[in-house]
């Protein structure tokens, strides 16, 4: 992981393949020190787990991806790249975010938010450079939704006209 | 779509519609779920309609209220307009997109008091 750098015209840098892998590290022998890979799966548990920092995101993935999740959390086998999409190329890779944001966060800075977290954790601690993060908003989370008793619903119904 | 210098944004229909039931049912004091919204395109623009009952005072309290800046100030007239606009603008803030028009219409009225703590 450590010899994995976007730049490879960087000294000391490797390679990277189009497969995804580095180059082997050459010694001054000659000889090769292995190769560095890192796997899809990895980049986009970063980018999720990047996203839970991120204020107004109530929950990542779609509809059928939440309700899977809801049970993956309960036998305590979380998926942490739910609701992430990650296509890794040549030292790049892009990401495909679905998301539920929270009411009244104001969507488009959610989204702006979201894509710079995923931006700076894949840089910064994976390398590879990020050439796009495409933001999904599926659903806003109401608050009242939950909070709503059945009280208020009897008030309102004696209240009707 | 919105699109930036690395990716798009996009917003679903659904959470669209969510936003503006969310804001509509606060502008008129009721709840999100009494709340029906259509959107349609204006020529690039959103178009909203938004159907939903009004929060109105009991009759008996009104004097109570007449003074207070509640749901009770002004007429329902003057308070449908009102959340018109507040439907507009903080509709725009919140999801970046250009509104072309808001149309509010009322489908009933909810009697409740109106809540004495926040």
């Amino acid at each position: 992981m450590t010899n994995l750098t976007p730049d490879t015209t960087l000294p000391g840098s490797t390679a990277i393949l189009p497969d995804g892998t580095s180059a082997p590290v050459a010694t001054p022998e000659g000889g090769s020190r292995g190769k560095t890979v890192i796997n899809d799966a990895v980049v986009a548990k970063i980018a999720g787990l990047a996203l839970r920092e991120v204020a107004g995101v109530h929950a990542l993935g779609g509809g059928a991806a939440r309700a899977l999740g809801v049970i993956r959390d309960a036998i305590k086998n979380t998926d942490h790249t739910q609701g992430v999409s990650v296509e890794v190329g040549e030292g790049q890779v892009a990401v495909d975010v679905t998301l539920v944001a929270a009411y009244p966060a104001p969507l488009q800075q959610v989204a702006e938010d979201a894509r710079t977290a995923i931006i700076e954790a894949i840089e910064s601690l994976v390398g590879l450079h990020v050439t796009e993060v495409n933001v999904t908003i599926t659903d806003v989370h109401l608050p009242a939704e939950t909070d709503d008793t059945d009280e208020a619903d009897k008030a309102d119904e004696a209240g009707d006209l | 779509m919105i699109l930036h210098r690395r990716g798009s944004t996009r917003i679903t229909t659904r959470a669209m519609t969510r936003v503006v039931s969310a804001v509509a049912a606060d502008a008129l004091g009721v709840r999100p779920s009494q709340v029906s919204v259509r959107l349609a395109d204006a020529d690039g623009g959103l178009d909203l309609t938004v159907r939903a009952p009004i929060r109105v005072v009991h009759l008996d309290d009104s004097t109570l209220d007449a003074a207070a800046d509640s749901s009770a100030d002004g007429t329902i007239l003057d308070r449908t307009d009102r959340a018109q606009h507040q439907i507009r603008g903080t509709v725009a803030d919140l999801t970046g997109a250009e509104i072309a028009g808001v149309v509010v219409r009322l489908t009933g009225a909810r009697i409740r008091r109106p809540d004495r703590v926040d």
